[in-house]
């Protein structure tokens, strides 16, 4: 049983399977912050646009550039990932 | 409604142009893509035996077997994400083993792109320049004059207000169209491999994006010392009123957000447009996986439909995002200048 996993183990890390599965979470895992962190960001801004419609030209650009930090953060992770993946 | 239709009806025109000949690689009848495989191959032999550097560019444009049936699925996504590779076109180094090798003045198929970017620049904005003597200007030059208003009144004169902002108003000026230009031109769907056909967004390489982000940099140095002195400067990223033991430690953070804020603008430009285009052209390499995995038959129309509306769906959001892009770039270049000028805010 164990040596049929260090076997399956080694073949992996002969293959570098480890990598592709790296990009992949730190892909899925950087979307899902960010998902989040958009997401809140949205809905505040909808929020506030609902509550205060003349302050809507203020509060749109606002929320585009708070939302480009948050991707920023995501695409740091897919940079890596692309990295990963490309070794 | 009119212009609408026929601006959609162009650019799938374009499209088919570009994807058609690929296609009929995949139905075994020969045509474009062998043709374009050939001059890629011709073109890696060229700078092929490189030193130790080149090794990775020689094997651009070598796509392995040329046509769609013999290609395995990495090949496929491989041959389409060569479109966002950087590769060498001319001038190479010669060192005294006689192998040739990528040296300081080599050109790279992303240079021509920003020239071809700055000629437009010059043809699009010089009536903007002259329209203000003459009194009658065409409809390209009263857009661009919109324009160029937007950028001065709501981006810059909006953070720094008109007094300063009259000075760095031109500067951030020419940054959102540089960027916009060639964000725009690498939206233009284009057809084979190698480099004159093969249209190139040149910000989506970190070399492009890094040296706008230094520019950058070097303004927040420039401006902040040259506003605050040397000393006071430095002496202004850290907050006031801090316990002493606090000081060294702060200075630290700061001076490490202060090189951040420049590599942040470089990443997220570049990862932007990058990731973009590996988006558009991973659903395009779709189309060739289906027709692959059905050996080539008919039913490889029915499935291409489906990747063929994701591809044109993620490139309307992708139109969008190139000139978002281009205004957080400049937008955040503006608050971060404006920042290290008056550093109290």
């Amino acid at each position: 049983m164990i040596a049929f996993f260090q076997d399956a183990l080694a073949q992996a890390t002969a293959s570098n399977i480890g990598l592709g599965i790296g990009a992949g979470l730190a892909a899925g895992l950087a979307a899902v912050g960010a998902g989040m962190g958009i997401g809140k960001i949205g809905g505040s801004a909808g929020e506030g646009i609902a509550r205060q419609p003349e302050a809507a030209g203020d509060i749109k650009g606002n929320a585009l550039i708070l939302a480009a930090f948050v991707e920023g953060v995501a695409l740091f992770a897919a940079v890596i990932g692309l990295l990963l993946a490309n070794k | 409604m009119l212009a609408k239709r026929f601006l959609i009806t162009v650019w799938l025109c374009l499209v088919a142009a570009a994807v058609l000949p690929a296609q009929e690689g995949a139905h075994g009848e020969g045509g474009g893509a062998p043709e374009s495989h050939a001059t890629e191959q011709g073109q890696a032999g060229q700078h092929g035996g490189e030193g130790h550097e080149g090794q990775g560019h020689a094997e651009h444009g070598h796509h392995g077997p040329s046509r769609t049936m013999e290609m395995t699925a990495s090949d496929i996504f491989k041959w389409q994400f060569d479109h966002s590779v950087t590769y060498p076109i001319g001038f190479l180094e010669t060192d005294a083993d006689g192998h040739q090798h990528e040296g300081w003045l080599t050109l790279y198929n992303v240079q021509p792109w920003q020239w071809t970017c700055l000629a437009l620049m010059l043809v699009v904005f010089l009536p903007v320049v002259g329209s203000f003597k003459k009194g009658q200007v065409g409809w390209l030059t009263r857009v661009m004059r919109g324009f160029c208003l937007w950028v001065r009144d709501e981006m810059v004169y909006s953070v720094m207000g008109k007094e300063e902002g009259r000075k760095f108003a031109p500067l951030f000026m020419f940054m959102f169209f540089f960027i916009v230009f060639m964000n725009v031109i690498g939206l233009i769907p284009s057809a084979g491999h190698s480099f004159p056909l093969a249209i190139y967004t040149a910000t989506g390489t970190p070399y492009v994006t890094g040296a706008l982000a230094v520019i950058t940099l070097l303004l927040m140095l420039g401006c902040g010392i040259k506003k605050n002195g040397a000393v006071g400067f430095f002496k202004g990223l850290v907050p006031h009123g801090l316990p002493w033991p606090l000081i060294p430690i702060m200075f630290l953070i700061e001076v490490v957000s202060l090189l951040v804020k420049p590599f942040a603008l470089t990443i997220r430009l570049f990862a932007n447009m990058l990731a973009g285009h590996l988006v558009i052209a991973s659903a395009i390499g779709l189309i060739f996986l289906f027709a692959r995995l059905q050996e080539g038959a008919a039913t490889s129309y029915l499935t291409a439909l489906p990747c063929f509306g994701m591809a044109v769906f993620i490139y309307i959001i992708e139109a969008f995002i190139t000139l978002l892009q281009a205004y957080i770039f400049t937008f955040l270049s503006i608050n971060f200048v404006y920042q290290s000028i008056h550093q109290d805010h």
